[in-house]
């Protein structure tokens, strides 16, 4: 019945994203703005059946409704709540349920905006609704959440149903959650996250393709989606920073990040979308770029897709390609449809794309732009090449060829230093042409306290020059900020303002601008992170006897005994590890390994101790006995990575949300005058 | 006079803080890493032949073990980084570099990106030019509308 409802919802979605692609194109043509009424069914029809099929979802998981194949797959009786919810997005067929809602929900969203006679917003509805007809019918098809389990042996669902109709059965308990998305609660935060900023994507979009198809390519629709596109990319960046943090914390190997094809697929559309809401200013405010950002908003959503594809195609071999299945082919089919339509459609209409490229001289606000989208755009070209080499290389008959983190990571470096070194002297550079002794007198102290504080991580004895150059870039970065933020809050306060509330008045007056510097502050502060927790890290795996201990990078290890504990869903298996640091009392440490009930692989799960010079960080090399092996590891100043990422995201929220109330002012202000 | 006292700190500061940081890392450099380290960057470079598309420093299997403990030997025996690498990829094919040589089948890779950058930068310095020769004085520069110095 679950399954018979949930059914049914897709299927309203379907219909109403089909009614929605073809009446928004008809509306958006015709220029009758009673019409506009008439998308209030299929909107709300998409978003009614995305959710009753998420809800049907849900409730079949809380139920343990074990004749749904999806659920027998994903869930068992002893998956604990929150993981049994999200258990809802941990394979495929969730995670497509899912991506409909997400994407019924931001439709919904756009749909309220929509003002009759607004034929942009009804085009951009018609493209939501077309992309919503693919996931969708990917539903309703392929990637069915709630296909029935018609065969079952040895307690697994060995055949489906393609639709839930007919007779099931039921195995008597499912096979659990994948045990590495079950171990830790940032699982169920990461995806949603990540979801909503490569949905959120698809609005500026629908928007770009509108414009397109009705030739007002002016700056209307970036106008129109600035905030969307900022909301999206904020939600992606901190989706982005928790995956890495969820790595660190569960897959035991010592790292965050791995340049893995599938944590590529995730930072592409972060790259060009970081592209496109810096070359959107210089539009919105200069008028220059006006195609590249057609192009760029086009990439980012093909990137978005290509993720996808990426990410549940098995095409190349990951650590995150939790599923593979018949929707590889189909998402490849939708990308490809997707980018000849998108970019054809640009070619048309290439001539009424006014180009205006003014640009007065390279050493101006615009210039400072333009190299910031050379090199993010330089570098998502470099990261899809590494990804896709192996692939193209074989596909021409090349032989094997392996890219991994060395190759990216020699690639990135330079291109990080000259995107930090961009980003501390472009905001404050003036815009048309900026006069050099204004920017020196801007940038001349912060160049001498950056030099200090690299010479001072050299005095303390850092030799890696990485480090010393993240270091340096970082805080000119940072004292650049501080200083223009110094300067103008001094300003007001010399008119009579407090500081407290000069401060308060820059933030709320200048949103955009502010809430962009405390994102530069966070890519800042995630730069000198990355380089120091790398370079700097300690690795060693270390044997430890019964009562004896080792000493690792100034802490003592001291083996006190194995353990076994039998938790509902299951087994943990560790070594107790006293450890302390010159002698005091430290930690008690468990490096463990799960072994999850219903499921063959033991995952590894380190102990992690953060702290705010260094984590220590121990993982279990193989099963605790009389003796123990462990790989033990420091990472110096690795909060800085977590915190440098979410303040990046907290910085792009505020540029939006001070935003809006900025606008309500000055329309309250407008009313007045 | 004050403001020139404070530019000569400034300067002096800033050349002090040059010379410790060129100093420090161009003339105290000998390879101060750890054997197990050196084996360690070295694992980390190859890709594990047997595994899953990881590096035999990252994989957790009993192969990549097996192959970081020969790694660690070959450096206890005193053996350079890529006389190291030679063997692997001796035995096993060139395909167990993570980051290919620019040359033969890898040089695609490396040689794009930096036509990609010459490209984008010609197109940048195209923008410049190009707006040499619009008739950019008749239209004087007020009239592209000007807001707050912001965003």
């Amino acid at each position: 019945m679950t399954a018979l409802i949930g059914y049914f919802g897709i299927l309203v979605g379907l219909v109403s994203a089909l009614v929605l692609a073809v009446q928004g194109y008809r509306v958006a043509r015709s220029h009758e703005s009673m019409l506009v009424a008439t998308l209030r069914g299929p909107v709300l029809g998409l978003l009614g059946g995305a959710i009753v099929a998420f809800l049907a979802l849900e409730f079949a998981l809380v139920t343990h409704n074990f004749s749904i194949a999806y659920i027998a797959g994903n869930n068992s009786l002893s998956t604990p709540l929150v993981f049994t919810l999200a258990s809802g997005w941990a394979a495929l067929e969730g995670s497509i349920a899912l991506w409909g809602l997400v994407l019924a929900g931001f439709t919904f969203a756009v749909w309220r905006q929509v003002t009759p006679s607004d034929a942009l917003g009804a085009g951009a509805l018609s493209v939501l609704g077309a992309t919503a007809v693919f996931f969708f019918g990917l539903m309703a098809t392929v990637a069915d959440p709630f296909a029935l389990c018609t065969q079952v042996a040895n307690g697994i669902c060995t055949a489906t149903s393609a639709i839930p109709i007919g007779s099931s059965v039921a195995p008597l308990d499912g096979v659990g959650a994948n045990p590495l998305l079950q171990n830790h609660i940032l699982m169920a935060v990461h995806p949603p996250l990540l979801y909503v900023g490569y949905v959120g994507l698809s609005v500026p979009f629908a928007f770009a393709i509108s414009a397109l198809a009705l030739g007002q390519p002016g700056s209307v629709w970036l106008d129109r989606t600035h905030r969307w596109t900022v909301i999206a990319w904020s939600f992606l960046t901190i989706g982005i920073v928790l995956g890495g943090w969820w790595s660190y914390e569960v897959l035991g190997w010592g790292g965050y990040w791995a340049w893995d094809p599938v944590e590529n697929a995730a930072f592409l559309p972060w790259l060009t979308a970081t592209a496109f809401i810096h070359s959107a200013i210089v539009q919105r405010r200069r008028g220059m770029l006006q195609a590249w950002n057609f192009v760029l908003i086009i990439a980012t959503f093909g990137l978005t897709i290509l993720g996808t594809f990426l990410t549940r195609s098995g095409v190349i071999l990951s650590v995150h390609s939790f599923s593979q299945s018949s929707v590889g082919p189909a998402l490849l089919a939708f990308l490809f449809v997707s980018m000849v339509g998108a970019l054809g459609l640009f070619a048309t209409r290439i001539q009424l794309v006014a180009s205006s490229p003014r640009l007065d001289s390279l050493a101006s606000r615009e210039g400072s732009f333009l190299a910031n989208n050379l090199l993010l755009t330089l570098f998502a070209f470099t990261v899809l090449l590494g990804t896709m080499y192996p692939l193209l290389v074989e596909a021409f008959g090349g032989g094997q060829v392996s890219v991994g983190r060395p190759f990216f990571d020699r690639a990135s470096i330079p291109l990080s230093f000259a995107l930090l070194l961009v980003m501390g002297i472009g905001p404050i550079t003036p815009y048309r042409s900026a006069n050099p002794t204004v920017v020196w007198s801007r940038i001349a102290t912060p160049v001498v306290v950056a030099l200090a504080i690299g010479a001072g991580a050299v005095a303390i004895g850092v030799r890696s020059w990485s480090v010393v150059v993240s270091v340096v870039l970082g805080s000119f970065v940072i004292s650049v900020i501080i200083k223009h933020f110094a300067g103008q809050s001094a300003a007001l306060v010399r008119n009579g303002d407090s500081w407290r509330s000069a401060i308060a008045k820059l933030f709320v007056r200048e949103p955009g601008y502010w809430g962009g510097q405390v994102a530069h502050i966070g890519v800042a502060i995630l730069a000198i992170g990355i380089a120091t927790s790398s370079a700097l890290a300690m690795r060693a795996e270390v044997t430890i006897g019964t009562g004896e201990t080792v000493t690792f990078a100034g802490y003592e290890l001291t083996y006190v005994s194995p353990f076994l504990r039998e938790e509902p869903n299951r087994n943990v298996i560790g070594a107790r590890i006293e450890v302390t640091r010159g002698g005091d009392e430290f930690a008690v440490m468990e490096p463990r390994v799960h072994q999850y009930f219903g499921q063959g692989q033991a995952i590894g799960t380190p102990d992690v101790r953060s702290g705010f010079t260094e984590d220590l960080y121990l993982s279990l090399a193989r099963s605790p006995g009389d003796d123990v092996v462990i790989d033990a590891y420091r990472f110096p100043l690795i909060w800085m990575v977590w915190s440098g990422g979410l303040l990046i995201g907290l910085g792009g929220g505020w540029s939006v949300v001070g935003l809006k109330r900025e606008r309500t002012r000055s329309q309250t202000a407008s009313v007045d005058a | 006079m004050r403001s020139r006292l404070g530019s000569v700190v400034r300067w002096a500061v800033a050349l002090m803080a040059i010379a410790i940081i060129v100093g420090g890392l161009a003339f105290d450099q000998p390879d101060t890493r750890s054997a197990e380290q050196r084996a360690d960057d070295i694992a980390s470079s190859l890709r594990c032949p047997f595994c899953e598309g990881v590096s035999i420093a990252e994989s957790t299997s009993q192969v990549a073990r097996d192959l970081q403990a020969i790694i660690r030997e070959r450096v206890d025996e005193g053996a350079g980084d890529e006389a190291i690498t030679g063997e692997f990829v001796a035995r096993y094919g060139e395909w167990v570099l993570l980051s290919p040589p620019a040359s033969g089948i890898g040089l695609a890779l490396w040689a794009l990106p930096i036509a990609g950058l010459v490209a984008g930068a010609v197109a940048v310095a195209g923008l410049r030019r190009r707006s040499d020769t619009t008739d950019d004085r008749d239209l004087p520069s007020a009239s592209v509308p000007s807001r707050v110095e912001s965003t």
